[in-house]
């Protein structure tokens, strides 16, 4: 490679700086020098990250050292089967937005043409809502003849803890490590050319990250633009319990806003969120996006980056995404133009696809509030449209490249909200109906016996947790 | 649900014939009715007579048995395309129906080649496939289950005669009840609110109704063009070749495994081997040709004495604005024209007939199905157009007026990338919906001397002497399976598919 090192500075002590250079230092070698600068967050800023993940995070967690023992022992995080979504507007029912393996194909034909067809529905059929709803949990096994085995399930944690968690992952590394504020960031034409931190050192680098959240310390600095979507105003707060709630979290509508609650061992975690000024004690949030994340030398990560609507795991799926992209095409010169361009293509898709998903939920209100009127707004691109009326129309699934929320995300969702397809595939009359209706009905009873039978998730987490306790494994 | 119950299918080559297959068997239970028209008096083109793997999973679709279906179109089997001159005279290489070497340590495993490749300590990508070292040596079986053991991480094709392929199916549709008329089609009478096509008048008064019209009538696009005007996008400037001339040769040699694409200096030349005879082409730019000439080409460079008169052929590389317009759909050359070079064209007649399956119209035409499907049909062939562009470009060559037109040539955004990326770091750029996965874009790439400057960094946190074992064990395994692969003609014999005709022979007094 390079005859000297490559120098690159990871800005920001947050969920996202911790998660970079974690991730950095894990996938390269000693060719490149990692430093860290620590301005003393706590992750008490990060609310913006929510607090759930994709099942997608399961792999991406264990490679940065958080696998389950370590975080169900030292941290109050639990299951997620999904996010529960009540009183939400337009739609009657509530839903579980559940994590769910590739639905069955019945006599060839997707699921949901039958489900149209025979006039169905999909939440009975789906092992995660179900065991979701009643508060169950346990790790699905490997046995396809095991309907749990079409489960999938991600996180609910907290930020605070989860950035204690990885600040102790990263000092067990060669990470270079400043506890500083950064006083200056010095910038000309090709970016930044160094920093002054408050303990009176400077630093230079071949690459900048930008992990400093909506500060964007370095990217406004070397006039990185953002463009704002939206904004509300958003408030955490938390209340210790005794017994760990339900494997997802709750979602509700207000009026001008929603809230969301997280179940953690220890205490369930308020997310309120509400058109601006409503919210006595909250923070002011700009949901939006950069221009480009990647800007002369500096490579924003995380809420630097974009802020994404905390709605859904959205901005964990982004933050994950704009990791595994640097680790994609970390320089491997001191010209880095492709890859500088390749990034920006795919942050952009990654944006426009994540915020998608979230802006899914809002489009059936019809609520003239402040909140839900801009949101609406805010969701009408002709890339979901395309999605609604496809849908709509006939039960099929337009598709974009490698979007994170995948066909099993978007039924359950369309189902969710009430939405019915006016056609379905023809060939489904190929079945006789009530051949259909037994074996749906057959499924969803093997699934109502099954969740019977699984423990409460606060039973199965204080098992597990003996267990690895036992085994010694945290 | 009502739905609606007769189309009609106009022309019966080789679109013609799977789109009524695969009609007739997905709604054979639905009452619909599926008239076909062709007429013996228009040839039709047999569009490439080699396939991409995708057209197994068609096949098995329609419930055809392997060995029948090769027996009767005297198919051979095919694991890849080799490439020669195209990067530089002299230069051959194969794209193969598969990954290289095995996912090794959660790396792409070009990168990990690379990095040895820079080091001088790796053989050439190619000894690390399967199918190539395979195809090399003329040899075949069958993938195992396993897909992520040597020997079985590969997928095939066939080569076979198209127009049998397309008799074949007509004996399928016609079991499924699939009605044929045979005629020319002097008329088509459109609605005159709607614009819908109502009805075909034939030559000999016939007239046929019908509610959706599939368009298999070739480069004419007599009902999508002819009466509905959907108009052409016309892609020339970017793949210019227009003109072919074909001829079958006699079959010399072994029977090999793949398909053979040569550049020439004003285009390229096809050679596929069938059990029966072997199939050759020049596709060329009548620019810098004359067709004589590029006849001559063809014809001095054939392995055996040829068994018919050369057949010559026009064609302007482009798409349909709209695939589907109204109530007719094209499948096929009506569609639009990509040149053979990556056997593209049945494999886009097999998206077609899949994208209008599942967008297959109920009780009437409804403007999103159409709409759905022409952006999807829209993507795969510009995305299949950039792959093809790819061949012309990446080369060093520059010894004839053609090749230095693609020197001076502005590429399409999406394929500049791509080669940028590349030749930077060996990143392939992706996608998700699209015939050419990374390793094809590879296979070219690398094949065409576009060698990157560097590789992925991930790959130095792994010392030398592990990746080297690592990749020279999958070398010796890779060899070790082929050298337990039979020879194909072995194989067919053994499993059943050889053909029982004896192979064309030239009549003495030359081709008739």
């Amino acid at each position: 490679m390079q005859r000297s090192e490559f120098k690159i500075v990871v800005c920001g002590g947050g969920l996202a700086g911790l998660m970079t250079a974690l991730a950095l230092r894990g996938a390269l070698n000693s060719d490149y020098q990692i430093t860290l600068i620590n301005e003393g967050e706590d992750g008490k800023d990060d609310i913006v990250y929510g607090s759930v993940t994709l099942p997608t995070a399961y792999d991406f967690l264990r490679g940065l050292g958080l696998d389950e023992p370590f975080l169900f022992s030292r941290s109050a995080t639990s299951f997620s089967f999904g996010a529960h979504y009540v009183e939400w507007p337009g739609t009657e029912t509530d839903w579980v937005q559940c994590h769910h393996e590739i639905l069955p194909l019945i006599a060839g034909i997707p699921l949901q043409h039958h489900l149209t067809r025979n006039q169905q529905r999909l939440a009975p059929l789906l092992v995660s809502g179900v065991a979701a709803r009643q508060g169950k949990f346990a790790h699905p096994p490997d046995d396809p003849s095991n309907p749990l085995s079409r489960a999938e399930y991600g996180y609910q944690f907290s930020v605070r803890e989860w950035v204690q968690l990885l600040a102790e992952k990263v000092a067990n590394t060669n990470v270079l490590r400043h506890g500083a504020e950064i006083t200056s960031v010095q910038a000309g034409d090709s970016g930044v050319s160094h920093l002054d931190l408050a303990s009176g050192e400077t630093l230079s680098a071949d690459l900048f990250i930008d992990c400093t959240g909506p500060r964007r310390k370095l990217a406004g600095a070397a006039k990185g633009a953002f463009s704002v979507t939206r904004t509300f105003s958003m408030a955490h707060s938390v209340q210790p319990t005794s017994q760990l709630g339900p494997p997802c979290r709750r979602v509700t509508a207000s009026p001008n806003g929603w809230s969301a609650q997280t179940y953690l061992q220890n205490a369930v975690h308020t997310l309120s969120v509400q058109a601006e000024n409503e919210l006595a004690d909250a923070n002011a949030c700009m949901l939006g996006s950069s221009d480009a994340a990647w800007k002369g030398n500096v490579v924003s990560i995380g809420a630097a980056a974009s802020v994404l609507d905390p709605l859904t795991s959205g901005p964990m799926v982004m933050l994950q995404r704009d990791i595994e992209r640097l680790l994609d095409l970390i320089p491997v010169t001191r010209a880095f133009e492709m890859e500088q361009r390749e990034f920006n293509r795919r942050f952009k898709d990654d944006v426009a696809h994540t915020n998608m998903f979230a802006d899914a939920f809002y489009l059936n209100s019809t609520s003239d509030t402040p909140f839900w009127t801009t949101a609406v707004e805010a969701a009408l691109t002709p890339a979901l449209s395309r999605k609604i009326t496809q849908f709509e129309s006939r039960g099929v699934l337009a598709k974009y490249d490698l979007e994170p929320y995948n066909d099993e995300d978007w039924i359950i969702l369309h189902h969710g909200l009430g939405r019915r397809a006016a056609r379905y595939d023809l060939q489904a009359e190929g079945t006789a109906k009530q051949d259909i209706d037994q074996q749906l009905d057959g499924m969803s009873r093997a699934i109502e016996q099954l969740v019977a039978r699984m423990p409460p998730h606060h039973v199965y987490v204080s098992n597990m947790k003996r267990y690895f306790e036992k085994q010694n494994y945290a | 649900m009502s739905q609606i119950s007769k189309i009609c299918i106009l022309g019966g080559g080789t679109a013609g014939w799977m789109t009524a297959a695969a009609l007739s068997n997905k709604f054979k239970a639905l009452g619909l009715e599926i008239q076909l028209i062709e007429s013996d008096q228009i040839g039709t083109i047999g569009v490439g007579e080699a396939t991409l793997p995708h057209i197994r999973f068609f096949n098995q679709q329609l419930g055809i048995d392997e060995r029948t279906f090769m027996r009767a179109t005297e198919a051979t089997f095919k694991l890849g395309i080799e490439f020669c001159d195209w990067g530089q005279r002299g230069d051959h290489y194969i794209h193969p129906f598969g990954d290289y070497g095995l996912p090794t340590l959660g790396m792409d495993f070009h990168q990990l080649w690379l990095r040895l490749h820079q080091q001088g300590m790796a053989s050439r990508l190619d000894d690390y496939s399967y199918p190539i070292i395979a195809a090399e040596q003329g040899r075949f079986q069958m993938p195992g289950d396993d897909h992520n053991q040597i020997g079985s991480n590969f997928g095939y094709a066939y080569q076979f005669d198209s127009s049998l392929y397309a008799k074949f199916l007509r004996s399928y549709c016609e079991a499924k009840g699939v009605i044929r008329t045979e005629g020319k089609v002097t008329e088509a009478s459109q609605n005159p609110e709607t614009g819908h096509v109502e009805r075909l008048t034939l030559e000999n008064g016939q007239q046929i109704e019908a509610e959706l019209f599939i368009d298999c009538s070739g480069f004419r696009g007599i009902l999508i063009e002819q009466t509905l005007k959907a108009g052409y996008d016309d892609w020339s400037h970017w793949l210019p070749c227009n003109r072919a001339v074909a001829v079958p040769c006699e079959a010399r040699g072994k029977l090999l495994p793949y398909t053979r694409a040569t550049a020439r200096t004003a285009g390229w030349q096809w050679r596929i081997p069938l059990q029966h005879r072997t199939g050759n082409g020049h596709v060329y730019w009548n620019e810098y040709i004359s067709d004589d000439e590029a006849t001559h080409q063809l014809m001095s460079t054939l392995e055996g004495p040829a068994l018919a008169e050369p057949k010559q052929l026009f064609f302007k590389t482009g798409r349909r604005n709209k695939f589907w317009s109204q109530n007719v759909v094209s499948i096929g050359l009506s569609g639009g024209f990509l040149e053979p070079l990556e056997s593209t064209s049945i494999h886009l007649i097999q998206e077609g007939i899949t994208a209008l399956i599942e967008l297959f119209p109920g009780a009437a035409i409804d403007e999103n199905d159409v709409e759905e499907y022409n952006a999807r049909m829209g993507l795969n062939f510009e995305r299949v157009r950039d792959f093809l562009l790819l061949h012309y470009v990446a080369t060093q060559r520059d010894d004839s007026e053609m090749w230095r037109y693609f020197r001076n040539m502005t590429l399409p955004n999406s394929l500049q990338e791509k080669i940028s990326a590349w030749n930077t770091r060996g990143y392939v750029l992706k996608y998700e919906f699209g015939v050419f996965l990374p390793p094809s874009w590879i296979a070219v790439m690398l094949g065409q001397n576009l060698v990157p400057e560097a590789y992925d960094p991930r790959v130095d946190t792994y010392g030398l002497d592990q990746l080297r074992s690592q990749l020279a064990s999958i070398k010796q395994d890779t060899m070790n399976a082929v050298e337990a692969t039979p020879d194909q003609i072995d194989f067919l014999r053994r499993y059943g598919a050889e053909t029982q005709s004896a192979p064309l022979v030239a009549s003495p007094s030359g081709p008739n």
